[in-house]
């Protein structure tokens, strides 16, 4: 095993580690656990065995399991940054509406003797 | 009843003069603080203004929704919006109000260059061109300045136009919206003020995404017509 590949797997097996816990304590929801468990052991068969992938290796035409691991990456990261991106605009926008809310109910209205400045 | 809604965003050493200045023409002037960290609520308040105070900052459209807002359910019949930096001249108001009262349009655009823009800097002048060339596009208007926040709406057209931008896209997004509803928009030349120390405005990045919500908006026009 090379030394990449046995890195790959203690990540691989840590950041399984964290999942777990995280799903233990309520702090990710159920489908997000079952893909990150689903990344984090694909990382770590990586490691393990860098032979796992190559009929699929040699099936899309790619040179070395590498080339493989880093594109499906690259696609991956992209994928959950446009998730991220999503959640977080609807994010902005719901805390903006009760930006909104709040001036309106009267609460964010101010006396002379409360003011900022 | 006429209303001013001024947006604000730790504006202390000149909202006095722009509420007091918009008084003169409205019954009721309602300053929109866009989570200032400075004493432009409390000033304002001393001013005789009403005063709505957003927890944190919003941008410049979702503070002028809010004040749009509070107007309507004050029973505003026209609602004049004037920035909180005293870049306008209050003076012009009733210039802006006058197409609303008399019943020729719903929105009036306050134009910096149908006036004399030369106080405005060479980069905002061609940033504001561009845009208003493509909110122009978008609506089938011939827009001259379309970032301007120095207008006056009339009810009707406040009640039907829901623009979804929080910041300095509302502008555009909300002739676009007004055009395509069927209301009148005019222009009227303002006064062009840029006070030297002025820090604040729509910068390269904020006119990048006003463009890109213009030209989105582009599209839909063409398919509304199909």
């Amino acid at each position: 095993m090379e030394p990449y590949g046995i890195i790959a797997a203690i990540l691989g097996a840590f950041m399984m580690a964290l999942s777990i816990r995280g799903f233990l304590r309520n702090d990710i929801s159920a489908s997000s656990f079952l893909a990150w468990m689903a990344i984090w052991a694909g990382l770590s068969l990586t490691g393990l065995f860098p032979g796992f992938y190559s009929w699929l290796v040699a099936a899309l035409g790619m040179a070395t399991p590498i080339h493989f691991v880093t594109t499906f990456s690259i696609i991956l990261l992209f994928a959950i940054a446009y998730q991220l991106n999503r959640k977080l605009d609807e994010v902005n926008s719901k805390l903006n509406s009760m930006a909104k809310e709040i001036a309106l109910g009267g609460l964010g209205r101010e006396r002379p003797e409360d003011g900022p400045g | 009843m006429i209303a001013c809604v001024i947006p604000s965003f730790n504006e202390e050493p000149t909202i006095a003069e722009v509420v007091e200045g918009v008084k003169r023409y409205c019954d009721r002037v309602i300053v929109v603080d866009d989570g200032s960290t400075d004493g432009t609520s409390r000033v304002a308040l001393l001013c005789g203004a009403e005063v709505l105070r957003h927890p944190f900052r919003v941008g410049v459209g979702g503070a002028i929704s809010t004040g749009f807002e509070a107007a309507m359910r004050r029973g505003a019949d026209a609602i004049l919006t004037i920035d909180g930096d005293g870049q306008h001249d209050p003076n012009d108001a009733p210039k802006l109000l006058r197409p609303i009262s008399s019943g020729e349009a719903d929105l009036v655009i306050g134009s910096r260059f149908l006036g004399d823009p030369s106080p405005m800097p060479l980069h905002k002048k061609l940033g504001n061109r561009a845009i208003s060339i493509l909110a122009s596009s978008a609506s089938g208007l011939r827009i001259t300045d379309s970032q301007s926040g120095y207008r006056a709406h009339s009810r009707a057209v406040v009640e039907a136009v829901r623009y979804s931008s929080f910041g300095y896209g509302w502008a555009s997004e909300s002739i676009i919206l007004a055009a395509r509803r069927g209301f009148r928009v005019a222009e009227v030349p303002i006064r062009t003020i840029y006070p030297v120390k002025r820090k604040r405005g729509a910068g390269v990045i904020d006119g990048t995404k006003i463009a890109y919500d213009t030209l989105k908006s582009i599209p839909e026009k063409i398919r509304s017509k199909g």
